[in-house]
């Protein structure tokens, strides 16, 4: 018996209220697209941490021209509400990923935390040495979110 | 594992995205175990044969043996192991 197999294209499934805006589209590398609850976590995270990067240039840049000191604990500690934020945001979307999309994530997290100890090692010792100018612990996350990125991508590219 | 989600999914008329809504899961992991670039766990496999009204060994089966074919221990005389057979054979 002939049988004519089709995929129906995306934003055709039952019981999608509406289809996912550009923003949404690009967290979708987080987890499920079709998951409006998962998009929206998705993409409160992505906005938490672009808002903890800006956060951080604007206190680096700032801070250059001179600011009252009483501010600058708060003006300091500004990064970690919204990276708060984006803990709290991606936690809730692991809950809501199933079997496949969490051994993704595992495998993402395990990357990035391989990668990171070896390249903060790698860069501790030479800092030790000289080698290297010093850099501030602030910007451990960063280089871990990428490494965490690039291997959310690898692990998505694997499956697809 | 070889599976024939794919097919069964078709006869019913059901898009990736149906199937995965019936299933509680994402279309990605649809899409993967159709594309046997992931095999699912034993309680999504029961879920699938569940919803598709199949036993599971009729849906996936080892990469080892063509799909729809018998095993080697199925393949097996069915009078060999009977009282009969064991007095045919003997004789």
């Amino acid at each position: 018996m002939a049988v004519d197999v089709r995929t129906k294209a995306a934003g055709e499934t039952s019981g999608e209220a509406r289809a996912p805006s550009l923003w949404q589209r690009a967290s979708s590398c987080l987890g499920d697209i079709d998951d409006p609850v998962g998009r929206r976590y998705a993409a409160w995270f992505n906005g938490a941490v672009l808002l903890a990067a800006a956060a951080m240039i604007g206190w680096a840049l700032l801070r250059r021209q001179g600011v009252d000191r009483s501010l600058v604990p708060l003006l300091a500690l500004a990064p970690v509400v919204p990276a708060a934020a984006a803990a709290w945001a991606y936690l809730r979307l692991l809950g809501r990923l199933d079997e496949l999309q969490r051994r993704i994530h595992l495998q993402a997290l395990g990357v990035a935390f391989g990668g990171t100890v070896l390249l903060t090692l790698a860069y501790g010792q030479l800092e030790r040495e000289g080698i290297v100018p010093h850099m501030n612990w602030a910007f451990v996350w960063p280089v871990t979110s990428f490494i965490w990125a690039a291997g959310l991508w690898l692990a998505n590219r694997r499956y697809a | 594992m070889r599976n024939r989600l794919k097919v069964l999914r078709a006869e019913r008329d059901w898009s990736q995205g149906d199937l995965a809504q019936h299933l509680g899961v994402s279309r990605q992991t649809v899409n993967a175990i159709e594309t046997g670039r992931y095999d699912p766990s034993l309680p999504l496999a029961f879920r699938i044969a569940t919803l598709l009204d199949q036993p599971i060994e009729a849906i996936f089966t080892p990469d080892s043996e063509e799909a729809g074919a018998p095993s080697a221990a199925s393949a097996a005389s069915p009078t060999a192991a009977t009282p009969t057979g064991l007095l045919a054979a003997s004789a």
